[in-house]
């Protein structure tokens, strides 16, 4: 910058020179860029019209998600997530642009892929299945369990959940409490729900953790899932239970769109996170950085129920569960929910070279060194560095595009998630928009500028199944 | 259907196209013809479609006007260029609004709105660095104002041509964003990075 210009503009700075009138915008957004508008048209007619429109939206979604990934069942051999139930997917599922290879893009720099168009789209944002309605989305094997345990209807009228059941986790997935290590899976196969609790778990915890349990297996009035005219199921609705995404602690992939940005368009897809090893979690939710399991339980009445907006809870019904007895009851059930077993990690999280293969070996060497993996992900403290990072994927491509809907904007900071237990929680990253471990590995080592040869990617994926 | 899935191949823009039977799910007005037979039409508007042409025709109008101002007024070479880039930018965008708004019948105010006004004056009592470094902030204020003008009618709205305006245009706002606050930032700090967005 010029010297004498520089000059100028420290002298004006200083004396207030350069501010510009102070007076709120005359014309600022109405209140429906924030707030969710009442409801204008009646039950019926909005059914009527979503049912018919339904075809149009599922076929859309599955357009866009054919056109990002390849969404074909293909198993892995020999490996399973932690009950043994679910084969784990292989190989990298993001499509390229056409003319590139995974070499060719990792040999760019980002401002050149951005001018050239060449991200994969499946390293994008991934929009809700219905962006503008957003809400809660189940999937089919929740909806139906739920139906048959509890009578209660998870099938919303105007969408089905859009990923195949081979992309998503185990269902019902095992439990693992850090109480009784010794026990294993407690689950006995089957999912917790409000009837079946009590029998499953008397004799195994305490009193407070059981009544824990059961407010967090009791439905509660939600945005699409209510009493009121606004929801997308035909009849009135008791509402949601905490468990009902987070099922047996874990998660079944059900998503919602994130209650901390506005306005619609611009809200990103959140895949339910696991509660495994929440404990040892300093902070908590992608973006809202809560600081304890109890913050979050209390205010998941407000965000996964009501997008972050009170007032529309309260006209529907919001559970505001009491903080000293009913939310320290909830925390303390979650605080107990560990890991899977990992028989080849050590205390330190470290692998033990007596019990892990050359290639996992090979992994973590990556992971700890040229990958980078580690300096956010930290083995001792459970793959976490309870921060917020900022990848900034915009780098590669031009923000403000809209798809099905949803207008991509720049990421910001998410926090680090956990890699313990990896492979049982499909898809990935806070969106869901990678499906395989293979495409984490190089999400990573495009957005990290890592250069990783062929035999780095595998054996880090390799390392990625032992966690 | 058959649309979007034209669009899909073509461009990037449209593929995120409304479906043909398809309103707003969020913001279709109760008066929408063919709504209580599920065949909403898909070129009626509501009232967030009117709002937004008032809205986007006044920012548009004051965007040429001082890009005007800072191609004679600027000194920074990059100030009066990005002065250009609006003149001929918003020129260009205000008349595919009004191609886009034909359907809409929203009301819009002539000349330069109050707010702008009061900008427009404070502006040319500026000179110098004084003028680049206001007017930058005032065309970051306006386009962050205008992204989510947009971000709300593409949320909102419902007229299908209008929505298509909207998200065709919100890549090209967005980028003047990034441009204005990459420039500022160049001309108030020494650490600021040397590249220019790339548009
Ligand atoms: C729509 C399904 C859904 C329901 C129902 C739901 N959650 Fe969540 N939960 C999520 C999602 C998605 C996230 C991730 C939020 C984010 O990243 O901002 C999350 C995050 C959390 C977290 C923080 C986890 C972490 O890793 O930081 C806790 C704790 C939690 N939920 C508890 C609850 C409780 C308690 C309830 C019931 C009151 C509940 N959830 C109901 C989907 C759900
Ligand atoms: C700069 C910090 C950082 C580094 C370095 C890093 N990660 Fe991450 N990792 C994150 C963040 C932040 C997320 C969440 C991102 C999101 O959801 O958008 C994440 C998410 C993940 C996930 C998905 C987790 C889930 O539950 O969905 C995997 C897998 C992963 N990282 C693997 C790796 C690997 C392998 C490497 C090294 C090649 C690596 N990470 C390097 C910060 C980092």
């Amino acid at each position: 910058m010029n010297k004498k210009l520089f000059g100028a503009v420290a002298v004006s700075a200083a004396l207030g020179l350069v501010a510009i009138s102070r007076l709120a915008s005359a014309d600022p957004l109405p209140p429906d860029a924030t707030y969710r508008p009442l409801p204008t048209v009646p039950l019926d007619v909005v059914r009527k019209n979503d049912e018919a429109m339904k075809p149009a939206v599922l076929k859309r979604q599955q357009a866009l998600l054919n056109e990002r990934y390849d969404l074909s069942n293909r198993a892995m051999s020999g490996v399973k997530m932690a009950g043994g139930r679910k084969t784990v997917q292989d190989g990298v599922r993001v499509k390229l642009k056409s003319g590139t290879t995974w070499d060719s893009l990792a040999a760019m720099s980002p401002g050149e892929i951005k001018e050239k168009n060449l991200l994969p789209a499946g390293f994008l944002p991934l929009p809700h299945v219905k962006q503008l309605a957003g809400g809660q989305v189940f999937p089919n094997e929740q909806i139906e369990e739920i139906r048959i345990a509890e009578s209660r209807n998870l099938q919303r009228f105007d969408v089905d959940f859009d990923l195949p059941s081979h992309l998503t986790p185990e269902f019902p997935a095992p439990i693992f409490l850090t109480t009784r290590p010794e026990l294993g899976d407690v689950s006995g196969g089957k999912l917790l729900t409000i009837r079946n609790y009590y029998a499953m778990m008397v004799g195994i915890i305490t009193p407070v953790q059981m009544e824990g349990l059961r407010l967090l297996l009791t439905p509660f009035p939600q945005e699409e899932f209510n009493q009121t005219e606004d929801r997308k199921v035909p009849e009135q609705s008791l509402g949601v239970a905490c468990l009902d995404c987070h099922a047996n602690f874990h998660t079944n992939a059900a998503f919602h769109l994130t209650p901390d940005v506005r306005p619609q368009a611009a809200r990103f897809r959140l895949d339910s996170t696991s509660l495994r090893g929440m404990f040892n979690q300093q902070i908590h939710g992608s973006k809202r950085s809560l600081r304890s399991i109890e913050d979050f339980t209390e205010f998941e009445q407000r965000t996964a129920y009501f997008n972050g907006d009170h007032v529309s809870a309260t006209r529907k019904g919001v559970h505001l569960p009491d903080r000293p007895n009913q939310v320290a009851m909830m925390a303390q059930m979650q605080n107990i929910i560990d890991f899977p077993p990992a028989p080849k990690l050590d205390a330190f999280n470290r692998l033990d070279p007596s019990k892990a293969s050359p290639e996992e070996l090979a992994g973590e060497k990556v992971f700890m060194g040229k990958g980078r993996c580690a300096e956010c992900h930290i083995p001792a403290l459970h793959f976490l560095d309870n921060n917020m990072h900022d990848l900034k994927l915009e780098r590669f491509y031009r923000v403000g595009q809209t798809f099905n809907d949803q207008v991509a904007i720049p990421d910001g900071p998410i926090k680090t998630f956990t890699l313990r237990g990896i492979k049982d929680s499909p898809p990935y990253l806070h969106d869901g928009r990678l499906i395989t471990l293979a495409d984490t590995v190089e999400y990573f080592n495009l957005v990290l500028g890592l250069k990783l040869s062929e035999q780095e990617k595998q054996s880090l994926v390799a390392y990625m199944l032992t966690l | 259907m058959k649309r979007i899935l034209i669009c899909l191949a073509a461009t990037l823009f449209c593929a995120s196209v409304l479906a043909d039977t398809m309103g707003n799910p969020a913001g279709m007005s109760p008066d929408t013809p063919g709504i209580n037979a599920a065949k909403p039409a898909k070129d009626h508007s509501n009232i967030q479609d009117k709002l937004f042409v008032r809205q986007a025709a006044i920012g548009g109008r004051a965007e040429v006007e001082l890009g005007k101002l800072a191609q004679s007024k600027g000194v920074d070479q990059a100030v009066k260029d990005f002065g250009s880039r609006m003149v001929a930018d918003h020129g260009k965008g205000n008349d595919r609004l009004m191609r886009a708004s034909r359907g809409v019948n929203a009301e819009i105010p002539d000349g330069v709105d109050p707010e702008h006004q009061t900008v427009r004056r404070e502006l040319t009592e500026l000179s110098g660095a004084d003028f680049d470094l206001a007017y930058l902030a005032s065309q970051i204020r306006d386009h962050q104002k205008t992204a989510n003008l947009l971000q709300w009618h593409i949320s909102y709205g419902q007229n299908q041509p209008l929505v298509e305006y909207s998200i065709q245009t919100l890549p090209t706002v967005m980028g003047h964003l990034e441009q204005a606050k990459l420039e500022h930032a160049r001309l108030t700090t020494a650490g600021a990075p040397i590249t220019r967005a790339s548009d």
